[in-house]
């Protein structure tokens, strides 16, 4: 495939609007679940001191608001809104900045809370503001259509923003295989031994997976192939599927077995974003099929 | 054909897919040479016009879960509150392994901001505000104000399965950890302050 038709050749955007819609659901979580230990976080007197920062690098509200507590409440409650905003589609690239560049200053007043799941969020809000994710499942096109501006029929539309998604997805499962060549216990097989021993980390327990050193080697190897094969293999059409499959197994399995909140959800939902966007249209219209029978 | 195979330079110029042809470039060019793991010199120079862009968006990640090697450590953090009349007090640092599964499902970002930042000496500039929040948890008693805070690494490493092969689920007890204490905070009445008027 040239880069010309990868890019701009039109493509149905339901796959991205079904994308939008989970990615944004999880933001919404996400930002919830700060809620109770917001005055911790995100206060002078929280577990943080922070100073507005002096010359404006990067996007952050702090640099115009006086970095107390009632400034970050500001700031949260508009992320939120944000987020609940770019849910149902309503002004849907807007609300994704908007919750981007909200969620980028709380980002920078405290990053020592932050997850990698807390950065994967991030960059997908700003590959959201510029997708066309609201051209379907949304309060943008509801409007559009009774307005009668808007076809009854999404149109199709260059997916080159998914694309910069699915580069990016690609980039992540690569470069965390890559970092992991690099250490020892990946490399014997061992590296499943110590995650499953760190006690912060248990969730629910895995009879005999863990126990025995063939299971941990076959769990640390499989698991490091497949973040490879995630980051290079999805590009040939004929493995993307039983790899997306195979990496919710992975993701699941963690998530089963490990206490990593949101992250394995976020990555699954990024899992969908690697579908061609027509396998995408299959997938949101199946949804829909599901919907309209409820 | 259409416009973009056939188009002299001005008319692919005005082609709004030009300019979005040259916005992936510029931002995969920045991700790759900006957050790709390891750093050679020529990446470095490479990598410079592309810096601003990345830090403007906060684009940077290094995407190093659980690499390169996982990590081996268990352990904790606990504050040691001296109070004005000589006693002394502990604060301890919200433990994952101690609460119930909603519980740790929802303050993961504290074992977060405890073990994976402020106990590493790379935080050392974290650690008067930690020892300041502590100092504010402890002062229960207005007329015995915290004086000053110990912050207490407490740990023990995973040893190689080949060496010792521990059970899943198998615990240390904490008398039985590596201790050290890593910072000694002199507290203010300024410090223990409540609201936004510090």
């Amino acid at each position: 495939m040239s880069y010309r038709k990868f890019l701009f050749k039109k493509e149905p955007v339901q796959g991205i609007a079904l994308f939008r819609v989970v990615i944004s659901a999880l933001v919404l979580v996400n930002a919830v679940m700060l809620l109770p230990d917001l005055e911790t976080f995100y206060s002078q007197t929280g577990i943080v001191s922070y100073a507005s920062p002096r010359v404006f690098e990067s996007v952050n509200l702090y640099y115009f608001l006086k970095p107390v507590f009632l400034s970050s409440q500001i700031i949260w409650g508009f992320h939120v809104l944000a987020a609940i905003s770019l849910l149902i589609g309503f002004f849907t690239r807007t609300s994704a900045w908007i919750a981007f560049i909200t969620v980028s200053s709380l980002h920078q007043y405290n990053p020592l809370i932050l997850n990698s799941g807390d950065t994967v969020l991030r960059l997908m809000l700003f590959y959201l503001g510029f997708a066309r994710s609201g051209d379907a499942w949304s309060i943008d096109r509801w409007i559009s259509v009774r307005r009668g501006t808007g076809p009854r029929v999404p149109r199709l539309q260059m997916p080159w923003a998914q694309r910069l998604i699915q580069l990016q997805v690609a980039f992540l499962y690569f470069s965390t295989s890559f970092y992991k060549l690099d250490g020892k216990a990946w490399a014997y097989g061992e590296a499943t031994y110590y995650t499953s021993r760190l006690w912060d980390f248990e969730r629910f327990p895995v009879p005999y997976v863990f126990d025995h050193l063939w299971t941990i080697r076959l769990t640390t190897w499989s698991s490091l192939f497949l973040e490879f094969a995630l980051g290079t293999l999805i590009w040939f059409r004929p493995l993307r599927i039983p790899l997306i499959f195979a990496g919710i197994a992975l993701h699941l399995g963690i998530d089963y077995s490990m206490n990593i909140p949101l992250f394995e959800w976020i990555m699954i939902s990024l899992l969908m974003v690697m579908l061609e966007p027509r396998q995408g249209y299959v997938l949101a219209k199946k949804i829909e099929g599901v919907f309209h029978r409820c | 054909m259409n416009s973009w195979h056939t188009g002299t330079w001005g008319r692919r110029i005005r082609d709004p897919r030009a300019w979005i042809l040259g916005f992936v470039g510029f931002h995969i060019a920045a991700i790759f040479l900006c957050d790709f793991p390891g750093s050679s010199p020529v990446r470095r120079v490479l990598s410079e016009p592309f810096r601003p862009y990345v830090t403007f968006f906060d684009l940077g990640q290094n995407w190093s879960m659980f690499a390169p090697e996982p990590s081996s450590l268990n352990g904790f953090l606990r504050g040691e509150v001296k109070y004005q009349d000589g006693s002394t007090g502990f604060y301890e640092f919200p433990r994952m392994c101690k609460l119930g599964l909603m519980d740790r499902f929802f303050k993961e970002r504290y074992r977060k901001w405890a073990i994976d930042n402020v106990r590493a000496d790379s935080h050392r500039a974290d650690w008067p505000a930690t020892a300041r929040y502590v100092a504010r948890q402890a002062n229960r008693n207005p007329a015995v104000p915290p004086v000053e805070v110990s912050l207490w690494r407490h740990w023990v490493m995973v040893k190689d399965p080949m060496v010792e092969f521990v059970p899943v689920g198998y615990r240390v007890p904490d008398e039985k950890l590596e201790t050290f204490r890593f910072h000694v905070e002199k507290i203010t009445p300024a410090d223990l302050q409540i609201g936004e008027s510090r």
